[in-house]
């Protein structure tokens, strides 16, 4: 950058360029007004003078006798002493000029000298002698012989302050000549040297500019000392600290910026600057400390993150030595953590826990209630057992104890017998699962809610049972799924659900969860979503190939073969000696004949058979939901009596208990359990 | 099950075909009970019978019962399985096995 353009930009130099201009325009206009006041003056005092000086000379000549003085030629005594006369005013009153002439009244255009003096020493004009005619000198002389003439006016001047053709300064004064009779007959005019203003002017106007130069001067410098001190410092001041504030952001010197100026506007820039430092650094303290929390938290919310990705079942296949079944599952929280979750895990060998629950709230304490409602579940299923019904009874109840934040987790429940097929579920608030038959799709399987957990204590729940066939699968999802919200603030719906999943129902559990996925992904576009996305998908394939282990049938003699052949199967197939099997065979019919007549009477039931071998030994457990009944409480017949003594009946489970090694009978979560071992 | 029965005069012989279990009892019984009106002698032929359940224990001594009354009542042809359930049950020694 250049010296000029440095100095154009800066503060001071600025300043001090306007006031210098200010006060040059400043000086220019008084030093005007003054000298035009001074000419002003001196003009009136030199008319006034001048006209007086024209009286004098009109009173020296008699204004009768012109026309006598002309025809004479100025002859008479009478002309001569009235020119002596008048040349000894002309002289004696410092006059360049007097004279008196006769206007030719025809065209004002000439004029004829009458009387005229001159004084050689203020000009070099020559005497011109009586009868000189000559023309008008310009216009301007001719309007005043006329206005003058016609008595429009009675005086006239002409001001020359400058040198004109020569001629220095002067004023010429004209008055008309008027006789006894009031008539105008002449012009007498003097010219006079403006020599006090040639004289007066040259001082005035230097000592004007001297003082005005002097005075600007003084108070430039005052001014830009002042300026300098109060305003241009301290700018300054403020500018460099407000500089380095910006590069170091550290509190400058104490005081430095205190005092700077006795200007308030300064004083106050100076102070808030100050302050503006002193609230930025605390500002940027507190950003620090704000930025570094969050990311303190930020990676809290990371670990929390994994500590509820790894709490969940989330490697799949989950159990690839099970071949009974396929499970798959997601969750995708709205936030770091959420409050949705699903869950699956073995109860016992042949009983596997699945669960979908969502949690009110979302965020922290949401994956808080989850993970204890989690573990709640899935602890009381794994060491104490019970139905799903009774699992949420007691998990409610638990979470009843100290819910002080009044949120609740709606869960679905279901247990199922991987050789069966059968769910056994409790649904406290959750939506209902969509169960898919081989051929006939996927619809939703509607059943009598319960209350939400921790809504209540004290809450009953109740089981029901899904049959599942091999090949049927269960589809578990919380509301995140059907109310995924497009642009249109549309929800995806149940119905959009069941459609996506009817269009890949063949699909495995994993592919249909992807499917669904996509799906809403579709739909809801680039809206973000805030619920969480949680989705389970069960397929239960049965024993296929290997010999079916388990049988959930209708407690009914009519499906007596049925039972038998389901046991022939499954003992053939272990290898069982044809003797062991026909009374392993004979003991199951008494044992299936009893839950059918007597468990449910009046009305029907299910019964579970499941089978199991080890070494040489087969265990057949029968389970019904029926009333409680312990077949070995029953006493023996006595089989000593004669054919008229002994009773009708109470053969088959003395016979059982005869051809069994051995037989047990519990009465758990419901169900008469009768456990039949039979070792070959 | 199948079951074939002969009457010969008061002498009435009952074959049966098959499995003898809680569905096909009733049937052997009413097959039975409505005939043996006037029988002195009851045989059951269980030749072709592999098994049998309580519920055909039941029929069985329901016809002793009844033939103890009117006649005498055997069976005969009965497989070692059958037998095994009529030794548990006692049974053989209130039916005359031959």
């Amino acid at each position: 950058m250049s010296l000029l353009k440095k100095l154009r930009r800066s503060l001071s130099f600025n300043i001090i360029a306007a006031i210098v201009l200010v006060l040059v325009f400043f000086s220019a206009v008084v030093t005007t007004i003054g000298y035009i006041s001074f000419i002003h003056a001196l003009e009136k005092e030199y008319n006034e003078t001048t006209f007086a000086i024209c009286d004098t000379a009109a009173s020296l000549f008699d204004a009768d006798k012109l026309d006598e003085y002309l025809a004479t030629k100025g002859q008479t005594q009478d002309y001569k002493q009235a020119l002596r006369r008048m040349d000894n005013l002309c002289d004696k009153m410092n006059v360049s000029l007097i004279y008196v002439i006769q206007v030719d009244t025809s065209d004002y255009n000439s004029f004829t000298s009458i009387l005229n003096s001159i004084n050689p020493e203020t000009t070099d004009y020559i005497r011109w002698e009586i009868g000189y005619k000559r023309q008008t000198t310009n216009d301007e002389y001719k309007e005043i012989y006329k206005r003058l003439y016609t008595k429009e006016t009675s005086q006239e001047y002409i001001l020359r302050t400058s040198h004109l053709n020569g001629a220095p300064p002067h004023i010429t004064s004209l008055i008309p000549v008027k006789n006894s009779k009031d008539d105008v007959v002449g012009v007498l005019c003097v010219q006079r040297p403006l020599s006090a203003l040639e004289a007066g002017r040259k001082p005035y106007l230097a000592s004007v500019a001297a003082s005005v130069v002097i005075t600007s001067v003084l108070v430039a410098f005052f001014v830009v000392n002042f300026f300098s001190k109060q305003f241009t410092k301290p700018i300054r001041c403020i500018k460099d600290e407000a500089k380095r504030f910006s590069q170091e952001q550290t509190l400058g010197k104490r005081d430095k910026l205190t005092r700077l100026s006795k200007i308030d506007d300064i004083e106050i820039l100076a102070n808030s600057i100050e302050k503006m430092e002193q609230d930025t650094l605390s500002y940027i303290d507190n950003l620090t400390a704000a930025t570094s929390e969050k990311e303190r938290i930020g990676a809290e919310l990371n670990v929390a993150k994994n500590i509820q990705e790894n709490s969940i079942p989330n490697t799949f296949p989950a159990f690839p030595d099970k071949t009974q079944f396929d499970i798959y599952a997601s969750m995708t929280p709205a936030k770091e953590v959420g409050g949705d979750f699903y869950d699956f895990f073995f109860i016992d060998d042949h009983h596997l826990g699945f669960t979908m629950a969502d949690v009110s709230g979302k965020g922290v304490p949401a994956a808080l209630f989850m993970m204890v409602t989690k573990i709640l579940i899935k602890e009381r299923s794994t060491i104490s057992g019970g139905t799903p019904a009774e699992i949420l009874e007691f998990v409610n109840s638990r979470i009843c104890e100290n819910n002080s934040s009044d949120m609740f987790v709606t869960v679905w429940f279901g247990i199922l017998d991987i050789h069966t097929g059968t769910v056994t579920a409790a649904n406290a608030g959750h939506d209902d699962p969509a169960v898919y038959r081989k051929d006939k799709g996927f619809s939703f399987f509607n059943t009598k809610h319960g209350l939400v957990i921790g809504a209540l204590e004290n809450c009953k729940y109740h089981n029901y049972e899904i049959h599942l066939k091999p090949g049927d699968k269960i589809f578990l999802y919380t509301d995140g799924v059907t109310e995924a919200t497009n642009e249109h603030d549309e929800l995806f719906t149940a119905k959009n659900l069941l459609k996506t999943l009817n269009t890949v129902c063949e699909s495995s559990p994993e592919e249909i969860l992807k499917e669904v996925k996509t799906g809403i992904d579709r739909f809801v576009g680039y809206v973000p979503q805030f619920d969480d996305l949680t989705m389970l998908c069960l397929e239960f394939k049965g024993d296929n190939g290997a010999p079916q282990k388990a049988l959930h049938i209708q407690a009914n003699t009519a499906n007596l073969d049925e039972v038998n052949s389901f046991l022939c199967a499954y003992l053939e197939a272990v290898g069982c000696p044809h003797r062991a099997q026909m009374q392993i065979g004979l003991a199951a019919e008494e044992i299936f004949t009893n839950i059918s007549n007597y468990a449910y009477a009046p009305d029907k039931g299910f019964a579970d058979i499941r089978l199991d071998c080890e070494e040489n030994a087969v265990s057949i457990v029968f389970e019904d939901s029926g009333v409680p009944y312990d077949p070995l409480k029953k006493e023996d017949p006595d089989i000593t009596l004669s054919a008229g003594e002994r009773q009708i009946g109470g053969l088959g489970i003395y016979m059982t208990k005869k051809l069994m090694d051995d037989v047990q009978y519990e009465y758990k979560d419901n169900k008469n359990i009768l456990k039949l071992i039979k070792k070959f | 099950m199948d079951i074939t029965k002969e009457i010969n005069g008061s002498k009435m012989t009952v074959k049966i075909n098959g499995r003898l279990d809680t569905n096909s009892a009733p049937e052997l019984e009413s097959e039975v009970m409505e005939n043996i009106e006037g029988i002195e002698e009851l045989v059951f032929d269980l030749s072709q019978m592999p098994y049998t359940s309580s519920a055909g224990l039941r029929v069985f001594l329901k016809a002793q019962k009844q033939m103890n009354k009117q006649g005498s009542m055997s069976v005969i042809g009965a497989c070692e399985d059958v037998l095994e359930v009529f030794e548990i049950t006692g049974f053989s020694d209130i039916i005359n096995i031959a």
